[in-house]
């Protein structure tokens, strides 16, 4: 016997389980009967016979059950030509070319195949070529871009940052504006230990003092809104501890305000200024860290981006703003209506000095302050004219002419760095413009997040991502094509922006590439081909109907000023606006839904403004009534004033069933 | 005498079939059976016999059982079945028909045997 037979006479436990057929091994039995060196080292053949044997089977390349029928076959030949007295080298001529008996068999083994067997191999066969052309395509691609380079070339947060850095420190309104909220903080106690906190306590005593006396023009005419804040709980001697010792806090706010710029040194995490981060409670993290990850400063391809930085002094400047509202309010209250104004002012400089750099952001905070200003005015002029002296009523009025639409308009500069910087991150350059998607593999996991929420941690995990990555970035559109589309979605949204809310066109901002957004979310070629501006794209109609909202209320103020001057002029509320002179120029404010001059009408004795509403029909003033969809059905469009219909202004009507009959009154006298 | 490829390609099955037709054989036995009844005229190695006979079971003619022989080995029997006697009994036809053509142009002579491969 053989080695070779030896040795396989008791093959181990791994070599007859890798030998073993499934169905063997289903019922537990560790056969190993498809081992072919086995068979043939079992007869006990001459070791050159077996080598013959060995040397055929493995020829034909049949499947393993195939390949044992033949061997079994040729050892039973071998056998009976030895038992026959054959000798070894006989039998081996015998048999004749070893080629081509392996050949043949195999032709004639697979003509023994079944119709079944055959299409399963077919299909296999098929199947295993299709996966090696797939294979192959991908490594193409795989190599294609990960091989091409990403060049980080420009420092947008640089240029966001440049006016700060090349700004006079004493030009710049931050610090004075950190040092009055640290000294207002000293005066909110009893204090929680969380410097967060803390500032929602001094938002709590602004909001109560907001609430007090003069109400809202709004609430005077509707009557209280039907939830009331918490906030407004605070004991009123609090309150008025608070601001009068506030006042020296206060003025800072306003001297900050009258400086050119706010110098706010943007970062990612927040601020690198030591004294920035003591004051938002920062001092416990390391200056960089990405406050989106939590991760130390490297953000992998985000590192030092637009997209890590953090705008912690939004929340203080709104917080000054509304500290300004307050107290503007109350000084009128005590007859200070000089001390209203220069509030007023500051909190226009304030917003004026937010808007920059020029990110939606920025922008939408720095219109919430302007319309809050705007509010004040409107409240105070409702209710408390007769504390306002002509001087300061011709101050105001001068003032917020002077915020032009140039002023007040939207700028999208920042938002158009904004992408420019992501794609010099997440594409590659081919030094013209143009490139693929580098991160391919990434933006399949960003994908795979249903919330689109854009992050550096997104960015750079998921094995599966990892391994479609590839194929993804192949079909994403290419840089240049990418920064084209995002580019014209900015030229469009200022473009509305600069039209007048009742002519804005809706249609090109609900528009990627001629492809309605919505279908962006729902369908996933469109999200892959579309990535990463389906997710990046901000919600531009909603910023251009707010800037267009802006300049109506400005517009607004300014006729609710001109009628108050024209009352004490001529004794008594005109009839019409057209008594009204505006001798510093202007004209009364147009209605957003048809163009033309708001309505105005005198009710008991008081007068009133209002716009037609999204039915563009005029009601003589009547509200809509309260039943309508949604929880507070058409209570929120009641009382939101000008703005509060902003969604249904445009050249476009919104559907039928957002239409309720009625008027919407955006300013009423609190008296005859 | 040795037979050309081609000619044996056309012979090959219908002797196995013919050898079959009497009883079941396993390889070898085949292998020596052809060779010693045409005296070495039809010998053909394993290199051909077996493809032949996995084509003829392919094609139905044949059937295969592996058990257990006298001797206490296991072989593979192959039989004819009705299928190949169907086609065997065609097969002698045609050869018997080539042949009495050849008789008759003179390319061959002398007694033919009867249908199939006489058995002794």
């Amino acid at each position: 016997m053989s080695d070779e037979s030896s040795m396989n006479t008791t093959p181990s436990f791994l070599r007859r389980l890798l030998n073993t057929p499934l169905g063997d091994l289903v019922r537990g039995r560790f056969s190993g009967c498809l081992d072919t060196k086995a068979v043939v080292a079992e007869a006990g053949l001459p070791e050159e016979l077996n080598l013959v044997v060995r040397r055929v089977v493995v020829g034909t390349r049949l499947s393993r059950v195939e390949r044992v029928e033949v061997a079994h076959e040729l050892v039973d030949h071998f056998m009976d030509g030895m038992a026959e007295g054959v000798s070894a080298s006989g039998l081996i001529e015998a048999f004749g070319d070893e080629r081509v008996a392996a050949k043949l068999i195999r032709r004639s083994m697979q003509r023994k195949r079944s119709v079944f067997a055959r299409g399963v191999r077919q299909t296999v066969r098929a199947g295993v070529l299709c996966v090696g052309v797939v294979v192959v395509l991908y490594l193409m691609l795989a190599i294609k871009h990960r091989n091409r380079e990403v060049r980080i070339e420009v420092d947008y947060v640089a240029m966001l940052n440049a006016p700060t850095e090349a700004s006079d420190p004493s030009d710049r309104s931050w610090p004075e504006i950190r040092e009055a909220i640290t000294t207002l903080r000293g005066l909110a106690g009893p204090l929680p230990d969380e410097l967060m906190h803390v500032d929602r306590e001094i938002s709590k005593i602004v909001s109560a003092s907001l609430s007090e006396a003069p109400a809202p023009w709004i609430d005077a005419e509707l009557g209280p809104p039907a939830q009331r804040s918490d906030d407004d709980d605070v004991e009123a001697a609090r309150v008025d501890r608070f601001f009068e010792a506030a006042q020296p806090a206060l003025e800072r706010l306003r001297s900050a305000a009258a400086r050119p710029l706010l110098g706010f040194p943007l970062a990612a995490g927040g601020s690198k200024d030591p004294a920035d981060r003591a004051f938002f409670g920062m001092d416990g993290a390391a200056p960089g860290v990405d406050s989106s990850t939590g991760s130390e400063g490297d953000a992998g391809e985000f590192h030092d981006s637009i997209l890590t930085l953090d705008f912690p002094y939004f929340g203080s400047v709104r917080l000054a703003a509304r500290l300004l509202a307050a107290d503007a309010r109350r000084a009128v209250v005590e007859g200070d209506d000089a001390r209203m104004v220069a509030d007023i002012g500051a909190m226009l400089e304030l917003a004026e000095q937010t808007r920059q750099p020029s990110i939606m952001i920025a922008q939408l905070v720095g219109m919430s302050m302007e319309r809050l200003a705007f509010t004040v005015v409107l409240d105070l002029i409702a209710a408390l004219p007769e504390n306002i002296d002509d001087r300061s009523m011709l101050a105001l009025a001068e003032m917020i002419r002077g915020l032009d639409d140039e002023r007040l308009g939207l700028e999208m500069a920042g938002e158009r760095w904004f992408f420019l910087d992501i794609a010099q991150r997440i594409y590659s350059d081919d030094g013209e413009g143009d490139g693929s998607l580098s991160i391919g593999s990434s933006v399949v996991d960003m994908l795979g997040t249903p919330s689109g929420n854009l992050g550096p941690e997104q960015l750079t995990s998921g094995t599966g991502a990892f391994l479609l990555g590839p194929i993804v970035a192949e079909l994403t559109l290419g840089r240049a094509e990418a920064t084209r589309i995002w580019m014209n979605l900015m030229d469009s949204a200022e473009e509305q922006a600069s039209k007048s809310p009742w002519e804005i066109d809706t249609a090109p901002l609900g528009l990627i590439d001629e492809i309605p957004r919505q279908a962006m979310n729902d369908e996933f070629t469109h999200m892959i081909r579309y990535f990463p501006i389906n997710l990046l794209v901000p919600a531009t109609e909603s910023l251009v109907f707010t800037s267009g909202a802006v300049r109506l209320e400005r517009d607004l103020v300014l006729t609710v000023l001109e009628l108050e001057m024209t009352r004490r002029r001529i004794g008594g509320w005109p009839d019409t606006l057209d008594e009204l002179e505006f001798a510093a120029g202007g004209e009364p404010v147009r209605d957003p839904f048809d163009g033309s001059a708001v309505r105005y009408l005198r009710r008991d004795g008081r007068p009133l403004i209002y716009i037609l509403g999204p039915d563009r029909d005029d009601d003589d003033g009547r509200g809509m009534g309260s039943v309508g969809p949604g929880s507070g059905g058409w209570r929120d469009l009641r009382r939101g004033g000008l703005a509060g219909s902003s969604k249904q202004w445009g050249l476009v009507r919104a559907p039928g069933n957002a239409e309720p009959d009625g008027d919407i009154v955006v300013w009423a006298a609190g008296r005859e | 005498m040795r037979i050309e490829r081609e000619l044996m390609r056309g012979a090959g099955p219908v002797a196995v079939l013919s050898l079959l037709s009497h009883s079941e054989m396993y390889g070898y036995q085949l292998v020596e059976t052809l060779t010693e009844r045409t005296e070495g005229t039809l010998e053909m190695g394993q290199s051909t016999l077996y493809p032949l006979l996995y084509n003829l079971e392919a094609k139905g003619l044949v059937r295969s059982e592996r058990r257990v022989a006298e001797n206490g080995r296991t072989r593979k029997y192959y039989a004819i079945t009705g299928k190949g006697e169907t086609r065997l009994a065609t097969d002698q036809k045609q050869w018997q028909a080539v042949t009495d053509a050849m008789q008759t142009l003179g390319v061959v002579s002398g007694k033919l045997m009867t249908p199939g491969l006489a058995i002794a």
